[in-house]
């Protein structure tokens, strides 16, 4: 197993450079009900969001259920089809192309699924499963390939011929970047990747994927809802609310110096084992509203404990607050 | 220390499967006293479940049976071997001495039957309150887990509630008779952290008050470090550390415990940090290894390993089921063979 490590602090200062994805306004809407002459109401889920993904880093997404953050995921690899935005990876917009036009681009984008019961065919063997992008692409020596995939992702070379119900669920994560790997991806989406497995088996992805990052100099945009992991594995972090941006920074901005009451909440409220490190607790009132009726003004008012009169009428928008640091808070 | 609650004295559960005998719980012995909140952790699998649903007397039969062991309940000077009694016996004694929170409130709720229903059930069955009464009593009850307008709610089913207040709801039923212990599995898993820290505060307010002892089973290190008093590490079926959270967070002694602990990402200047995660996997329970159930994945395993640990104290309650903790045990590596 891969253990070495890049330099373990978070860099500070903004990157430089051409972004290797940059997403504009991206909106997701879903139409929801509705029927014979009866209008459909129409669900937010992702409403207006923009960050950029730098090469070779890290771009954390993290958020509680609802926030838009798996459809924004799926929406950037153009799973969904976009309601409104950009989506622009190395100087294309994808949100444009047809699925033709798509088809190149798609092997530069792969994508590693929350669930590794549901994600893997589980009539294909792992070998199919690990070579069928590689045949989509019509890549030659695939059996060679496939060796070497499982070998790099710490799994047996002779697994080739098993199903994917003979294994745990950390051994599918690893089929599952594995096959995620398989076309040299320039960025890889991680969806939730090691939500569903234990403490012990998490920290042997996470290891892995870091591994891996440095090896192939791969971009993650990492999505997961424990603040702790996303904050492990990402240089920077963007954190979502029904369906919108509310802070971006650095990851030590983010842990350190956050801004936005909701990141303090969510930082404050993150469950980790470490008694010395009492902090300030911050009980937020309430749940998440309904995306379908999102509340007016910031979204965040009903909940947060310094909302006053403007935060109910006036949405804010993302501004810097520091560097490399913008937060949408009337206050931060 | 004041009186047990609940003593369980070499607990084994056993599965009777076409594949064999599953040992999901393997001689656990632990007690909780009054006021206490006390948490069992470990990850799936490792019979942590069981050991909740066996001494509620819950685990389904067949394929599952309580092989051994005995789970005392000790109420007003009296103590009853809850694996003695019969069912109605049981059900005189659940709900009323002895709840449990599940982890998921959509299913352990009754979908058909309003709240008000489910809450004043129990009140009524163990204590033969009037309808009245019993309502007035709901009310209370919402009102203590901070459901709003909790007098209008009682009429409106699990489906009108969100997943948050479902489990609060879910809490006021266990409560609903002032039981004497509260056992609750993985009760936040289900809930979004900002919800799941709410709900933590509550039974932790709960238990404060009314000096309900309380259980936590959970996989999740963080919320027992929030919440419990003492805690005990379970794996492969077994209870392999136990102590106070300082002693058990600060001073972890079993290889097992020190790598859990290393796995998480931890929040603050280290949290980019490399994790160390634990090799391999937890044994198949039908034929767990000989000796110390860890030592295939230990990385201070010796050759003693190969023989059953004793309990070693280490001062105080904190206790260790680890060679390693015994003084004047060579630490000489095992052969790799005998690793394997």
């Amino acid at each position: 197993m891969t253990q070495q490590t890049r330099d373990a602090r978070p860099t500070e200062a903004p990157p430089s450079g051409d972004p290797i994805l940059r997403v504009q306004g991206l909106k997701k809407h879903f139409p929801v009900g509705g029927g014979f002459l009866r209008k459909a109401s129409i669900l937010k889920a992702v409403d207006g969001v923009s960050f950029d993904v730098y090469p070779g880093e890290t771009f954390g997404l993290v958020g509680e259920s609802g926030c838009g953050k798996s459809t924004l995921a799926q929406t950037i690899v153009r799973l969904y089809e976009p309601t409104a935005g950009t989506i622009n990876f190395n100087g294309n917009d994808l949100s444009a192309l047809s699925a033709s036009r798509l088809r190149p681009h798609r092997r530069e984008i792969q994508m590693i699924f929350q669930d590794p019961y549901s994600s893997l065919d589980p009539r294909m063997t792992v070998g199919g499963i690990v070579e069928e992008p590689l045949r989509n692409y019509g890549e030659p020596d695939r059996r060679e390939r496939v060796r070497e995939l499982l070998l790099q992702v710490g799994l047996n070379a002779y697994f080739v011929n098993r199903y994917p119900h003979e294994f745990s669920g950390g051994q599918r994560q690893r089929i599952g970047i594995a096959r995620a790997i398989a076309l040299n991806p320039k960025l890889v989406v991680c969806d939730e990747p090691v939500s569903a497995l234990d403490v012990s088996i998490q920290a042997q992805v996470l290891n892995l994927l870091r591994g891996l990052q440095q090896e192939k100099g791969l971009t993650y945009l990492f999505i997961a809802h424990n603040l702790a992991v996303v904050a492990h594995i990402s240089d920077r972090i963007g954190v979502m609310y029904l369906g919108k941006m509310v802070e971006v920074g650095s990851t030590k901005a983010i842990t350190t110096d956050p801004r936005h009451p909701y990141t303090k909440a969510l930082l404050s409220a993150a469950p980790i084992p470490q008694r010395h490190l009492r902090r300030e607790r911050i009980i937020l009132r309430g749940e998440v509203p309904s995306p379908l009726n999102p509340p007016t003004g910031c979204r965040f008012h009903p909940r947060c404990p310094i909302a006053a009169d403007r935060c109910t009428q006036e949405e804010p928008e993302l501004r810097v607050v520091g560097p490399g640091q913008t937060a949408a808070c009337h206050f931060a | 220390m004041p009186e047990p609650v609940l003593e369980v004295r070499d607990l084994k559960t056993q599965f009777f499967t076409r594949d064999g005998v599953v040992k999901a719980v393997d001689g656990v012995s632990f007690a909780v006293h009054r006021g206490e909140a006390v948490g069992l952790v470990g990850e799936s699998g490792c019979g942590k479940s069981m050991t909740s649903l066996s001494v509620m007397r819950l685990i389904p039969q067949p394929p599952g049976k309580i092989v051994a062991g005995e789970v005392l309940l000790h109420d007003e000077g009296t103590a009853q071997d809850l694996l003695k009694l019969d069912e109605s016996e049981m059900q005189h004694i659940r709900g009323r001495l002895l709840s449990m929170i599940f982890q998921d409130p959509m299913t352990s709720l009754n979908p058909v039957l309003t709240i008000g229903f489910q809450l004043t059930e129990p009140l009524k069955i163990h204590f033969n309150m009037s309808e009245d009464d019993a309502r007035k009593r709901a009310v209370e009850l919402l009102q203590q887990v901070g459901i709003p307008a909790a007098a209008e709610r009682l009429n409106d089913y699990p489906h009108q509630f969100s997943g948050g207040m479902r489990q609060r709801v879910m809490v006021a039923i266990a409560l609903a008779c002032n039981p004497k212990m509260l056992i609750a599995d993985e009760p936040t898993t289900a809930l979004d952290v900002t919800v799941q820290a709410q709900l933590l505060d509550l039974i932790k307010e709960l238990n404060r008050e009314t000096g309900t002892a309380v259980l936590i089973i959970t996989h999740d290190l963080g919320v027992v470090a929030d919440l419990c008093d003492r805690v005990m590490v379970m794996y492969a079926g077994q209870i392999i550390e136990s102590g106070t959270g300082d002693e058990i967070f600060d001073h972890p002694q079993h290889p097992y415990t020190v790598g859990l602990m290393q796995s998480v990402p931890r929040l603050g200047p280290t949290v980019r940090d490399p994790l160390v995660p634990i090799e391999g996997m937890p044994p198949d329970l039908i034929a767990p290894p000989a000796g110390c159930r860890f030592r295939p994945r230990c990385p201070r395993a010796i050759a003693k390993c190969i023989e059953p640990p004793p309990r070693v104290f280490l001062g105080g309650e904190h206790y260790s089921s680890c060679w390693l903790a015994v003084e004047g045990v060579e630490d000489e590596p095992a052969l790799a063979g005998e690793r394997a």
